[in-house]
């Protein structure tokens, strides 16, 4: 890092984060002056007013412009998914986050001056009226089979959002949106050719006044972005004129320059790309899951040019790309109460992607792909992510970089298989040149830049419905019924019997998780039209359609997340093995076993724990795991999405295994009730993998992973194995032998100091933590306690 | 040298059939541990692979005092006692025979038994179900111990049977074998991984228990009679073989006796067979200081210095 960047760092350490008000203001004052206008008219003013109006500034040492917020490190608060009520922000006071009393005490005033106004008690209000007044459904939503559980029947929305960018919200959809159009053509060649529509446009057809609000709204909002630069580059120019400093004077001039050049005209230069990036990146915010997409390609000729011109440096190069990070890391977001408990902290994906193919498939890495992984190696900072798309020419050099920052405890990059997300792709009717040009979106939800979109609503817990099918469609979470009638499980004789009815209670269950996505669709098309992401989709703007609105060649509006597979795989081989094979114990000695939360029943519990794994190349549990996500996947295909497609299968937990096993009792495979599921979609269940790292991949290659939009895999590694150069190729080949023979998704977190610590307290939770030095390996639990120790001293290093 | 028509059911006392190995060589590599050995290093980092037979290892860290061993042992050789508040069951080591009663009735998998009598095809089928990454890594199986050459119809019949399914093979040895052993195992071997732990036969008697004349001897019809590819390693044991003076000697040896391009890897001398000295009821070494990185860069140097290459680690 150099100095700039160093300072830039240190200043990213605040105690407490903002929340600031005055998106939250004009956003209402907006609402308020539109009534009655249709709401893509609606939205794209109130869009126009916060560009145009909301506080900017420039940050000390910065060299490009654009922060997210009216305040440094803040975060604003949305209008568009629940209110702030007193209660929430005296709750966020309380943690790392600090409001201005006077905005606090507007906050309030406002929340009663514009309560009908705010389109976000709309959409609690659609969902509750279809979810939460519905006899139905209203069991469903509280009984944890998918999450938030609902706690009354307005829903679990469990308060606002708060978040940096000027983009419009609510964005839980993921898309990568055309960066490169803007960096090649401008904004002005969207504003031209929506123009152009609007010229053509004949009322011949019923959509004809749509689409002529359509085209006024991108005009609208299109336009109102450039003012917004604009405004950027007068404050650039007006401090430059009261800066002393020489140096600060001529790189504010420039970045004057800059603002007042793009995004409207195509960038140049590798800092006219970087800064007409960044302004786009600020308006497809605020998202937690905003992608930049293939960074690395399409900023290469803009990086190429300005190299081959000797205008700039790779150390230059990366400063711009070191700054871009320290500025992600401000770009933040908090959710209710509620929302807190489902995805921890202020959990965010920005995802830069890397590598991966071309249209041809011939390997795209360069050296930008790697000044990337260096810009997160050398500041230690853990956003924004970055993800390398890996296939069999993917080189060996790009991968022992990544491993490089793997090993610096960062947890990144995450490893995406080519091969699995091109079929995935190829599966649902998109062109091989379409599908090569994938990138991830959210944490490894791939997506085709401009071409799909998809929608992440809720986890499904498939172990809670597991737990349903257990007591005959009773959910012990709620004391009452919420599945169907799948029989009496102790009368079943055969295991085929068995497996066969939970399937039938998994299918009726899993389709009502699709009919509470369709509500959230519908609601969103109708209440969330966004003019600025809808135009930089693939005909983005001839379309005259808010992207919400469209049929997409891939339709994906709507994806299912399959959480805690393994724990009903490996429950599932428990009770065939002890229950139907062996015959040990009856099905009513282990439901009341279950019942009983294993309490008083030691011997059993052991039994069941040391039932057969998933995690240990053992066929049984492998295959019952496998089959459990291919009928998941298979009932995804056959359910109907609002937005006229099929529901898409997705299995990546984030963090929702903690709340799901919170909803769930305890299971067969020996899980106590409440505890947490197994992490990620193909990790094994905690500590119950004992063959080694290969035996891990190995059982999760028999799951069929290519109809999934991403699968999860995590895998701890002490550091002991990554230490080499050496080591790190032979990582490398692990990893590409995983992504190119049916892996989809993998990504490594080296155990640190307190985890180690841990195992020496709990040595049960963490069997498989191997320490390796030259040429001897040995479990760490197995070590006596001041050989541990010793391990712990030499071997950890803190996260930066 | 026929091989035994049965080959595959061809059985030694196999301790531990690790996955996922970095460090025996190229690639990612199934290492094999036979129990058996010839020497007894003052250092030894697998002291539980000192015996040809079984023997019970015991870890403290993970006995919760729950004394179902100490009733399920037909010896009577386990007894309870109180340290610090905590319960632990104490091994009479004289009385136990390692027969494995107590082992399975723990529930903390806190004993255990090592060594087992293991056929080649149970050994293959592990291997085997690696292969994928083991061929895509240019790794393979390496026999490692204890010393392969104290099972040569075994550790033969392996190494034919992982060529056979091809599978890339080395072998990690003292070298302390006889001749007949040696030719049948090399012929099968793509790496041999040779340990000199002294250029001074006194010494290395002194340190090993074994003179070296025959090691030495051994290495270079290895290296020239059979025509293997070889690799050098020195446990690097600071006071006991880490002076210049050792390491020029051995790295001269290499370059005079064998051939110019042999390597010699320096495994830098670690502490964690202790635990396991420990576990088995012995005392180990514990006064060896552990060698940091700026003392196993100087090592290096010195063999470099001598025109050999030289690498930190297996």
């Amino acid at each position: 890092m150099n100095e700039r960047v160093k300072k830039m760092k240190d200043s990213l350490r605040i105690s407490k984060y903002p929340l600031c008000i005055e998106l939250f203001r004009l956003a209402n004052e907006s609402l308020d002056s539109t009534a009655g206008e249709p709401m893509i008219t609606r939205r794209a003013k109130l869009h126009e007013h916060i560009l145009d109006n909301i506080t900017i500034f420039i940050e000390e040492d910065d060299l490009i412009c654009g922060s997210g917020a009216s305040k440094p490190f803040g975060m604003e608060m949305q209008y568009e998914y629940g209110v702030w009520t007193k209660d929430e922000v005296e709750a966020l006071k309380s943690e790392i986050y600090t409001i201005d009393p006077k905005d606090e005490e507007e906050l309030y005033q406002l929340n009663e001056r514009f309560a009908g106004n705010a389109l976000n008690s709309n959409l609690v209000d659609a969902l509750s009226q279809s979810l939460g007044m519905n006899d139905r459904m209203w069991p469903f939503m509280k009984s944890g089979v998918i999450l938030p559980p609902w706690k009354d029947r307005k829903g679990g929305s469990g308060g606002g959002f708060a978040m940096s960018g000027y983009g419009l919200g609510p964005g839980f959809f993921l898309v990568c949106i055309d960066y490169e159009r803007i960096l090649k053509e401008g904004a002005k060649s969207v504003i031209a050719e929506a123009e152009q529509c609007l010229k053509n446009l004949r009322y011949t057809s019923g959509d004809s006044i749509d689409k002529q609000n359509y085209w006024e709204a991108v005009i609208r909002v299109f336009k109102a972005w450039v003012r917004f630069a604009g405004r950027y580059a007068d404050l650039a120019r007006q401090m430059a004129a009261e800066e002393k400093d020489e140096g600060r004077k001529k790189e504010l001039l420039e970045m004057a320059r800059i603002c007042s050049k793009v995004p409207y005209e195509p960038a140049e230069t590798f800092p006219e790309a970087i800064q007409s990036f960044w302004f786009t990146f600020l308006l497809a915010c605020p998202s937690p899951t905003t992608t930049a997409g293939r960074f690395d390609q399409y900023m290469y000729p803009y990086y190429r040019h300005d190299i081959d011109a000797g205008l700039l440096t790779d150390d230059d190069v990366l400063e711009y790309l070191e700054i871009m990070r320290c500025k992600t890391m401000k770009i933040n977001r908090v959710s209710g109460k509620a929302n807190r408990a489902k995805n921890s902290g202020m959990a965010k994906w920005y995802n830069w992607t890397i590598g991966g193919v071309d249209k041809d498939g011939n390997d795209v890495t360069n050296e930008l792909s790697y000044l990337l992984l260096e810009s997160a190696r050398d500041t230690q900072l853990p956003h924004f992510t970055i993800t390398v798309r890996v296939h069999e020419k993917t080189p060996e050099k790009l991968m022992v970089k990544a491993l490089d920052v793997v090993k610096t405890g960062l947890g990144m990059p995450a490893f995406l298989s080519d091969k699995s997300y091109i079929n995935f792709f190829l599966e649902g009717g998109m062109s091989i040149e379409d599908a090569r040009d994938y990138c991830a979106t959210g944490c490894v939800d791939g997506n085709i830049p401009a071409k799909t979109r998809s929608q992440v609503v809720t986890f499904f817990i498939i172990a809670q419905a597991f737990d349903v099918f257990m007591h005959n469609g009773f959910c012990r979470f709620t004391g009452e019924n919420v599945g169907i009638p799948t029989g009496d499980v102790t009368q079943m004789k055969t295991f085929e019997e068995f497996k066969d009815a939970f399937f039938v209670q998994f299918d009726y269950l899993m389709h009502m998780a699709a009919e509470r996505n369709n509500v959230e669709l519908i609601a969103e098309r109708r209440l969330f039209p966004d003019p600025f992401r809808s135009a930089l989709m693939k005909n983005g703007v001839s379309c005259g359609k808010d992207m919400l609105d469209r049929h997409f060649d891939f339709e994906n509006g709507s994806l299912l997340g399959a959480v805690g597979g393994v724990n009903t795989g490996d429950s599932l081989a428990a009770v065939k093995t002890l229950i139907f094979d062996q015959k040990k114990y009856t099905m009513q000695e282990l439901l009341t076993a279950l019942d009983n939360n294993w309490e008083g029943f030691d011997e059993m519990h052991s039994d069941f724990i040391n039932a057969p794994k998933y995690g240990n190349n053992d066929d049984l549990p492998d295959q019952l795991v496998s089959e459990v996500y291919k009928f998941f996947a298979d009932t995804c295909h056959r359910m109907d999405t609002a937005y006229d497609g099929k529901v898409t299968p997705n299995a990546i937990s984030i963090s929702a295994h903690q709340p799901g096993g919170a909803c769930t009792g305890a299971t067969p495979d020996g899980r106590r009730s409440g505890e947490i599921l197994a992490d990620a979609s193909l990790s094994p269940d905690h500590g119950k993998d004992h063959n080694g790292p290969l035996a891990v991949l190995l059982s999760a290659m028999k799951v069929d992973q290519d109809p999934y939009q991403g699968t999860l895999l995590n895998m701890k590694f002490h550091p002991s194995a990554l230490k080499t150069a050496d080591d790190e190729k032979k990582l490398a080949s692990m990893i590409k032998t995983y992504l190119t023979n049916g892996g989809k998704h993998i990504q490594f977190n080296v155990v640190n100091r307190q985890e180690m610590t841990d195992a020496k307290i709990h040595p049960e939770e963490h069997p498989e933590l191997v320490v390796r030095v030259a040429g001897y390996s040995a479990y760490f639990t197995r070590l006596s306690g001041a050989i541990q120790d010793e391990v712990i001293n030499r071997t950890s290093f803190e996260q930066v | 040298m026929e091989l035994a028509k049965e080959y595959l059911h061809l059985a030694a006392p196999v301790f531990n059939i690790q996955t996922y190995c970095i460090h025996d060589g190229p690639g990612i590599r199934t290492t094999v541990f036979v129990k058996g050995c010839p020497l007894r290093c003052l250092w030894c980092a697998n002291p539980e692979s000192n015996t040809s037979s079984p023997q019970l290892l015991t870890y403290r860290e993970k006995c919760t005092g729950c004394g179902i061993c100490a009733a399920a042992c037909p010896q009577k050789a386990i007894h309870m006692e109180l340290e610090d508040e905590k319960r632990f069951a104490v091994t009479d080591r004289s009385l136990c025979t390692s027969c494995g009663a107590c082992t399975g009735k723990c529930p903390s998998q806190a004993r255990e038994i090592a060594g087992k009598m293991t056929t080649v095809q149970e050994c293959l089928d592990k291997i085997m179900e690696d292969k994928l990454f083991l061929v895509s890594s240019g790794g393979g199986m390496t026999i490692s111990g204890g010393e392969a050459l104290s099972h040569p119809d075994f550790c033969e019949a392996l190494l034919y049977a992982c060529h056979e399914n091809g599978i890339s093979t080395a072998v990690e040895s003292c070298s302390y074998g006889s001749r007949d052993a040696i030719d049948r195992i090399y012929r099968f071997v793509d790496l041999a991984l040779l340990d000199i732990k002294h250029m001074d036969s006194a010494q290395h008697k002194r340190l090993t228990g074994v003179p070296n004349e025959l090691i030495l001897e051994n290495i270079q019809y290895i290296c020239h009679s059979l025509g293997v590819p070889v690799c050098i390693r020195i446990p690097v044991i600071p006071g006991y073989n880490s002076d210049a003076s050792n390491l020029e000697a051995t790295a001269e040896f290499v370059k005079n006796k064998l051939k110019a391009d042999v390597p010699i890897h320096l495994l830098p001398y670690h502490r964690l067979g202790l635990s396991k000295s420990e576990s088995l009821g012995q005392q180990g070494a514990d006064d060896i200081e552990v060698p940091d990185d700026s003392f196993m860069e100087k090592c290096r140097a010195v063999v470099e210095s001598c025109g050999v290459s030289a690498k930190i680690g297996g």
